[in-house]
């Protein structure tokens, strides 16, 4: 990866003048006020019934990035939200998404996780249909007396590629607004250019706890002196943290330690590509671009999704950004990945699952405060109330 | 010690004269339990939230919090909580749960600590529950002052026990709870008692199922035959304190007591049983002159079919010799052979076989 340049060195030069505004001033960027969260938002079950069909099932979701489904046939099932769909590249290219069930009756018609096929047989009758969703073969088609008309397409689900990425409403037969829904956001993505990225590993994480409360974790840096304090905490200055709002979705930074020292430095020293940039794609995607190197860059997408009231999981992928361009890059990226994993594993997910438990018992007028520093984890919450009409 | 063998020696006349007699203690009349009252999920709910969260519960031994700074987690009701013995010598119980963003503050254990961080963000808490750190504290602005220290729950350590009231802010009425019951428990001197063995057993059946086997002496010849090698009289006698209860039941060396003048009786062999509702039973087994021993099981359902037994098997005195402590080993070997693998077998073959029971099926309870 050759240094930045053009919109996205403006953007790197951009932040990093505030990141030494706020080094020198002892600042950092602020919510207006304290929030107070009720505790019953992570463990009401009512409450979570709403908000995931609010959510995730209304709201559009990031499936794969477009290299994830390179080619005509490539399919992969999307189930992160309950429902069962099969995300497939029809043969003009274009992205499309099915409820996973036979149009006969109910079977599951596609069983792999992934793959690439020109048509898909559902195993329990052996009705097939083609990459659009099209019955292509149905046995015995003369003991259905003509009337399969109705019954000929699996119910399709709004799929749209933007940016380089993937969204799907896993809402069959809703209609999806995804500029609405993303806005200025859009020009944001573009400019980390996802559709060039090669994907080169993931993992699933598991743990006992309310999602937002996991999301909560990504979305300030408070704790990274504390609950990284072995891992990241030497690394990244904790509550120098500058975030830009595009609707519901951010852009934020926390910088590595010692840039102060870049004060009163020209500008073309300065080492803008080794800015982190993390990227909140609402309401559960985080991607985060690390520093690009010469070796070249990298980032990871984490997508959180609930299972339950006090359940979740993060898929966590870990892509080359451009592209893997050497041996030594992708053996960067997997050592990266083992750090991400290590944190995610031992402090992030174990703080949460270790005290999702505890919610419940907390008196029926007891609430969380957030600070003024916690911005990140005010505006998520603020923003999901406002989603739920309760704002 | 000898306030426990004042006791037995009023008690065993009463046992003797059974025995003479052929009578046992016995209820007014047989009861029928219905199957619903141990697989019933929906009673196990309100029974749970009545027994272990609004009735105060033994969360440990005082020697368990050692001394001043001392502290352990006890989660065994569901609720996190932290036990602490501050500076002061009290006894403190918080919600083990940041009141910042909920985290849980001290991981799962017991040991020595003035002061205790959440690993999240770094609130830090001294042994009163009263925060003494908090990072970044201007960024909270006033807006911090009301919620900023552990949540309380009630604690009081009496009669060598720390109990606890799992309810965050309640209040805990132990003298109501124990009654006359308290002045019993003082007999066995528990604030000299150190837990010596120990086992957490986890049984697949109803708790009440698993309690009940420790409410009656039917069992005893059957279950225990090959354990105890002796027979047992099942003669019991039963007083009620309130809702708890003390029992004693027929020495191995019953036989002979019938025959002899009770100042030849070992009256140290007696058994003992005491049962503080809803949860704790301590068996008091056949005192030595190396000293008591008392087994200690608290009962603490997870759900209607599964129970975790906290076993504790604790010295009167503490360890004073090396024969005393062969002694107590191979008593507690017995002991634990009796409950693991007669009882608590049993238990967990019996629910399952209850839960296959049709509908209304009532269990007969009978007047012994």
């Amino acid at each position: 990866m050759t240094a930045s340049t053009g919109a996205m060195r403006e953007v790197r030069l951009e932040l990093f003048r505030r990141v030494l505004g706020h080094c020198r001033a002892g600042t950092t960027d602020l919510a207006e006020g304290t929030m107070q969260v009720d505790p019953a938002a992570y463990f009401d079950p009512a409450h979570y019934a709403r908000e995931h069909q609010r959510l995730f099932r209304e709201t559009p979701l990031l499936v794969c990035l477009s290299p994830d489904l390179p080619n005509p046939g490539d399919y992969m099932l999307f189930e992160d939200t309950g429902a069962p769909i099969l995300v497939v590249r029809g043969p003009g290219g274009e992205v499309r998404a099915f409820l996973n069930v036979c149009a006969h009756r109910g079977g599951k018609v596609v069983r792999e996780a992934r793959g690439r096929a020109r048509t898909f047989t559902c195993r329990y009758h052996g009705w097939t249909y083609d990459t659009g969703g099209k019955v292509a073969g149905i046995p015995s088609h003369e003991f259905f007396c003509g009337q399969t008309g109705a019954n000929e397409q699996l119910a399709e689900c709004p799929a749209e590629e933007r940016h380089g990425m993937v969204f799907v409403l896993p809402s069959p037969g809703a209609v999806m607004d995804l500029d609405a829904h993303l806005g200025a956001f859009g020009e944001v993505l573009d400019l980390f250019d996802f559709g060039a990225s090669e994907f080169v590993v993931e993992e699933k994480f598991q743990s006992t706890s309310n999602w937002k409360m996991a999301m909560d974790t990504y979305l300030e840096s408070y704790h990274l002196p504390t609950l990284h304090a072995a891992s990241f905490a030497h690394v990244f200055e904790s509550n120098l943290f500058l975030l830009d709002m595009f609707g519901p979705h951010y852009r934020f930074t926390f910088p590595h330690k010692g840039l102060a020292k870049w004060i009163g430095r020209p500008e073309a020293e300065w080492p803008i590509d080794a800015l982190p940039i993390t990227l909140f794609l609402y309401p559960n995607t985080i991607i985060a671009v690390g520093s690009v190197s010469a070796t070249g860059a990298s980032f990871s997408t984490h997508r959180l999704f609930p299972t339950g009231v006090g359940s979740m999981y993060a898929n966590v992928r870990m892509y080359g950004l451009g592209g893997v361009r050497s041996d030594d890059h992708r053996a960067q990226i997997h050592a990266s990945f083992e750090k991400v994993r290590e944190a995610a594993r031992d402090e992030d997910y174990a703080v949460t699952g270790e005290s999702w438990g505890g919610l419940s018992h907390l008196p029926g007028d007891a609430r969380f405060l957030l600070g003024r520093h916690e911005v990140g984890v005010q505006q998520f919450h603020s923003n999901i109330a406002a989603a739920m009409g309760e704002a | 010690m000898s306030a426990l063998s004042d006791l037995r020696r009023r008690l065993a006349p009463a046992v003797v004269e059974m025995a003479r007699r052929g009578e046992t203690a016995l209820a007014e009349r047989a009861m029928f339990e219905d199957v619903a009252y141990y697989r019933d999920p929906a009673r196990f709910k309100a029974e749970y939230t009545k027994l272990f969260r609004e009735t105060p519960v033994v969360a440990c031994l005082s020697h368990d919090l050692p001394g001043p700074g001392s502290y352990r987690t006890f989660d065994d009701t569901g609720v996190p909580i932290l036990l602490t013995r501050g500076k002061d010598g009290a006894v403190r119980a918080f919600l083990n749960v940041c009141p910042h963003r909920a985290a849980r503050v001290v991981p799962a254990g017991c040991g020595k600590a003035s002061r205790f961080t959440c690993r999240f963000h770094a609130w830090t808490f001294d042994a009163a529950g009263r925060n003494i750190g908090l990072p970044e504290e201007h960024w909270f602005g006033d807006d911090v002052a009301g919620q900023r220290h552990l949540l309380p729950c009630p604690a009081e350590e009496r009669h060598g026990l720390v109990f606890v009231l799992a309810t965050p802010g309640a209040t805990m009425d132990l003298d109501a709870h124990l009654g006359s019951f308290g002045a019993e428990l003082d007999v066995l001197d528990l604030g000299n008692a150190r837990q010596v063995h120990g086992e957490d057993i986890p049984v697949h059946a109803n708790w009440k199922y698993g309690m009940d086997t420790f409410f009656e002496t039917y069992h005893l010849n059957a279950l225990h035959r090959e354990t105890f090698k002796g027979f047992f009289s099942p003669i019991c006698v039963f007083e009620t304190f309130g809702r708890h209860h003390r029992f004693t039941f027929a020495p191995l060396s019953l036989d002979e007591w019938t025959r002899t003048p009770e100042a030849e009786w070992d009256i140290d062999l007696l058994p003992l049983q005491y049962f503080i509702f809803p949860n704790t039973i301590m068996a008091v087994g056949s005192t030595s002159k190396e000293g008591a021993v008392i087994n200690i099981h608290r009962i603490f359902p997870e759900s209607a079919d599964f129970f975790m037994s906290r076993m504790a098997y604790c010295a009167g005195g503490g360890i004073a010799s090396e024969e005393q402590r062969a002694e107590i080993d191979k008593a507690y070997a017995v002991a634990r052979k009796a409950i693991v693998d007669d009882d608590y077998a049993v238990t967990s073959e019996g629910h399952a076989g209850l839960c296959q029971l049709p509908e209304g099926t009532k269990l007969p309870i009978g007047r012994q």
